[in-house]
């Protein structure tokens, strides 16, 4: 007897429904499986087997075919073990078909008939919530994911026998027997919000320069570079940097939730990201890892940053083709992944803060410390190739910290982050507004002709902004980048035009350009 | 083509296995350099080596005049040999003395006070304005400035005087016709100008770590003062000190802090002895108590450090004036902290906050936007710094 049970899977971070049908018909006993699957999908079959087996089900000594459909679509690290099982034992009339109407089915069983947990469930659900499905089966700790799409019925089981169980109730007494999940997405965001204050950057002595860096960086969805010596606090404000970027709407959430559902990184029970990622990377990443792939493709690090910050710490020391892999990403904002089976894209759009030493020995220009020759320190930088600099908005010195002065304790609590985030959340209001009706989101996007729209200068701000282009030796790009940082600048400051002390502070966010180690030489 | 004694000169220093002493044994046996072309071997016997007269056989057959001559003149390098009456006399008498130079550009003119400024060549903040500095005031009073355009202390000296119109030597460890570093390319260039390139190496000789050393001993000769503007304990800028002590030359050092290990070399000449140079006047006292000659004019110098003293007098006017407006007191807080050295703005910031004082950062680039705009300090892109002389 034939039956179909419909299931789900993703490619890429793009899901898809499949049906697995299931015919069980007279001939030689043997199990089955077609369907354009990858061997590892293919094991499947022997799991159910046994999984029916010690469920209490009996495998009849019949010819079962297993058909995933549609065929043209590769299943790779796709698992179906529960819909084959269900499917199996439909085929045999132990469950009601009619129950597997409109009702898709997630799952990887156990030997002994457990049902366990799989990626990619949010996107999965959401997809069959468009298809019209109205109920959907899935491992119990996925629950909570799965409900986080409304308008479709989430069933968490826990077993084989328990989904059987379910299957021929009545319709009356199923939700008596599990009621569906439910999760309030808004309480969700509520309690992110109060656990939000272990890092605050009022824990950090000093340092306002930095800090204001990172507002203003945070405030234009600018790139940031910290260059100082070890110790400095660097990787502090990074860590610090979601703390003042605006909370985690909800479609963002779901943006970012799916890419980990996808990668498998939504912790049991977990329903959705709420707070904003804060992905770091050692410079040993792998090319795959860093921007995703691999034979069963997953996102990379820049992708589980996406809506966050990709923090890379020790910039340098990362190969310059890793640093270069990101080019793309940074000015696409998402990546492709091409492989020989297909095209994969995978959203990138992550704020990049990169922290680094100005030498090799990290403590130039202290000339006591450091002994690197230009040519070291040059080499050193250079590890980070011009387009990837060219991209980076905001550079900013960060000043050695004096034992003397950690010693002294904290005279007094910084600004806390929740003070500096109401300015973000108002430049970032003020972005919104001037940006309405135009693709554009953030100040860091605006393109040389926007530049020209939104940046006028008057006489006095254009003759300083001419002196220092001409003294500093500027690229045009340097040029466009320290308009768009006093745009942020002037919006952080309520400021309708840009002034000249927005425009000079923006010029000292560019240590980097001209010559970084050498203008110092004359 | 008629040979002269200097093109003979020219072969005879580049015979391999003759080097300077045996080049000078030769001409003090009386032989001229013409003779000891056209010597046989026994003529030669008591001075050199079986090997060397073997080397010195072969290359007369194989060495080309003409050639020879005509490479040197393509690149514009003369050969000097200490035969020449062009060859400067101070180089005549010194402890290992060199048989020739190569120059490109000018000597130094003999008549002229000259001094020698070399330091590190990774130099801090402190010795790059140093350099500059003394580079720039020994210039101005007409003073030759010689060194070994090395990157650091040495070339950022020379480029200093080149700027203010003076004329500088370098004195190279390679072929005069390389420019090493690399960097230094345009105060190369500006020597050729204003001055001179000098080695002791025939044109093409790579720069290679051994002969550095040894051009030292050229450039203290050339020189009647040594100045020393920074180094560590231990470096090159010792052997310069060493050759200039054993040529007779007076040293001066430009002293640091004790706890800056780039002043450990200069302190601890200070200690054994040497002058202290504070300012191009300790420089130029010390030339004139040494030849007799005072520096052809000497305001220069002098200029410079008066509008030093201006500058500091008429902000210790103001700190009296308005002691109580905090935003006058928080600009003389910014002076101090923006001092010589360029500093970019988290710096002060962090500067400012050790010293108990917090601004946010708006306000701090309005008062940074107000003393560049009263021309107190200068914005050097990301950087600021005090303007001085």
């Amino acid at each position: 007897m034939f039956s179909s049970v419909t299931s789900g899977a993703v490619s890429g971070i793009i899901s898809y429904l499949m049906q697995v049908e299931v015919d069980v018909s007279d001939g030689l006993p043997g199990f089955n499986m077609v369907g354009f699957m990858s061997s590892e999908v293919r094991e499947a079959g022997d799991r159910v087997k046994v999984a029916l087996r010690n469920a209490g089900s009996r495998v009849p000594p019949a010819k079962i075919t297993v058909n995933l459909s549609p065929v043209g679509i590769r299943k790779a690290g796709v698992v179906i073990d529960l819909p084959v099982a269900v499917g199996i034992m439909a085929s045999m009339g132990e469950i009601h078909a009619e129950s597997l109407e409109k009702t898709m089915i997630l799952g990887e069983l156990g030997l002994d008939g457990e049902v366990k947990a799989v990626k990619g469930v949010l996107p999965i659900v959401k997809k069959a919530r468009e298809e019209g499905y109205k109920r959907v089966i899935l491992p119990k700790s996925n629950a909570r994911e799965g409900a986080v799409v409304s308008g479709i019925k989430v069933i968490g089981v826990t077993s084989l026998q328990e989904t059987a169980l379910y299957l021929n109730a009545d319709e009356g007494e199923k939700d008596l027997l599990i009621p569906p999940s439910y999760v309030d997405v808004q309480k969700l965001f509520e309690e992110a919000e109060k656990m939000d204050e272990t890092l605050d950057f009022a824990d950090i002595n000093g340092q306002a320069g930095l800090k204001r860096a990172a507002e203003i960086a945070a405030a234009g969805f600018h790139h940031l570079l910290l260059i100082g010596p070890p110790g400095a606090g660097k990787s502090m404000v990074a860590k610090r940097m979601p703390t003042i970027m605006p909370p985690l709407s909800l479609e963002e959430s779901l943006e970012v939730s799916t890419i980990y559902s996808v990668a498998g990184m939504l912790g049991e029970n977990e329903a959705l990201v709420t707070k904003r990622p804060f992905v770091s990377t050692h410079h040993l990443v792998t090319d795959t890892a860093l921007v995703g792939g691999g034979t069963v493709p997953r996102p990379g690090i820049i992708s589980l940053a996406h809506r966050g910050v990709l923090f890379l710490d020790e910039m340098p020391e990362f190969s310059r083709t890793k640093l270069d892999m990101l080019r793309q990403p940074l000015e696409d904002r998402k990546v492709h992944i091409v492989r020989n089976r297909g095209t994969y894209t995978y959203p990138a759009d992550f704020q990049l803060i990169g922290a680094l030493n100005p030498c090799p020995c990290g403590y130039y220009p202290d000339r006591n410390k450091c002994r690197c020759t230009p040519n070291e320190i040059k080499r050193y930088l250079g590890h980070i190739s011009g387009p990837v600099f060219d991209r980076v908005d905001i550079c900013v010195e960060a000043p050695k910290v004096d034992i003397a002065d950690l010693a002294a304790g904290s005279r007094h609590a910084g600004e806390s982050s929740r003070s500096i985030r109401e300015r973000v959340l108002r430049a970032r209001e003020v972005q919104k507004k001037r940006f309405e009706g135009t693709a554009l989101k953030f100040n860091s996007e605006m393109t040389p002709r926007d530049i020209e729209i939104y940046c006028r200068l008057s006489p006095r701000e254009e003759s300083y902004l001419e002196n220092v282009f001409c003294n500093m030796d500027l690229s045009a790009r340097a040029y466009h980048k320290i308009l768009r940082v006093a745009r942020t600048i002037a919006d952080i400051d309520g400021s309708e035009d840009i002034r000249l002390i927005h425009l000079s502070e923006a010029v000292s966010y560019r240590i980097t350009d001209g010559q970084y180690c050498f203008q110092r030489e004359e | 083509m008629e040979l002269k004694e200097n093109d003979y000169a020219h072969w005879l220093i580049n015979v391999p296995e003759i080097g300077n002493i045996s080049a000078i044994k030769l001409i003090e046996s009386g032989m001229s350099c013409r003779d000891v072309f056209e010597s046989r071997a026994s003529d030669l016997g008591g001075i050199l080596s079986h090997n060397q007269i073997n080397a010195l056989f072969k290359s007369r057959t194989s060495w080309d005049f003409h050639a020879e001559k005509e490479k040197l003149r393509s690149k514009d390098i003369r050969f000097i040999s200490r035969l020449h009456p062009d060859f400067p006399g101070k180089l005549l008498d010194i402890p290992s003395a060199p048989f020739g130079i190569y120059v490109r550009g000018k000597l130094p003119d003999l008549g002229k006070p000259s001094v020698a400024i070399v330091g590190a060549r990774m130099c801090s903040d402190y010795g790059r304005y140093m350099a500059r500095q003394f580079g720039r005031d020994l210039a101005l009073a007409g003073v030759q400035v010689i060194s070994g355009m090395a990157r650091g202390v040495d070339g950022i000296s020379q480029n200093a005087a080149l700027l203010a119109g003076g004329t500088s030597f370098a004195v190279l460890g390679c072929g005069a016709d390389i420019c090493y570093p690399e960097e230094n390319r345009k105060v190369y260039e500006a020597l050729l100008e204003s001055g001179g390139i000098i080695s002791e190496f025939p044109p093409g000789t790579k720069p290679i770590a051994n002969f550095f050393p040894m051009r030292n001993r050229i450039i203290s000769a050339l020189s009647d003062v040594l100045l020393v503007i920074e180094a560590r304990k231990k470096s090159g800028t010792s052997i310069t000190v060493d050759t200039a002590l054993e040529q007779g030359k007076e040293v001066l050092a430009v002293p640091g802090r004790v706890t800056d290990r780039l002043s450990d070399g200069c302190n601890n000449l200070i200690s054994q002895g040497a002058g202290i140079a504070i300012r191009a006047e300790d420089v130029l006292d010390r030339i004139r108590t040494e030849c007799g000659t005072g520096p052809a004019e000497k305001s220069g110098g002098m200029a410079a450090d008066k509008s030093d003293d201006e500058d500091t007098l008429s902000f210790e006017v103001d700190d009296e004036k308005d002691v109580e407006n905090p935003e006058i007191t928080l600009d003389r807080e910014i002076l101090e902290i923006v001092d010589i050295i360029p500093i970019s703005m988290s710096s002060i910031m962090e500067e400012l906050y050790r010293r108990g004082r917090e601004v946010s950062v708006p306000v701090l680039m309005n008062r940074l936007l107000e003393l560049t705009g009263s021309g107190r300090i200068i914005q050097n892109g990301a950087y600021y710094r005090r303007i001085v002389g």
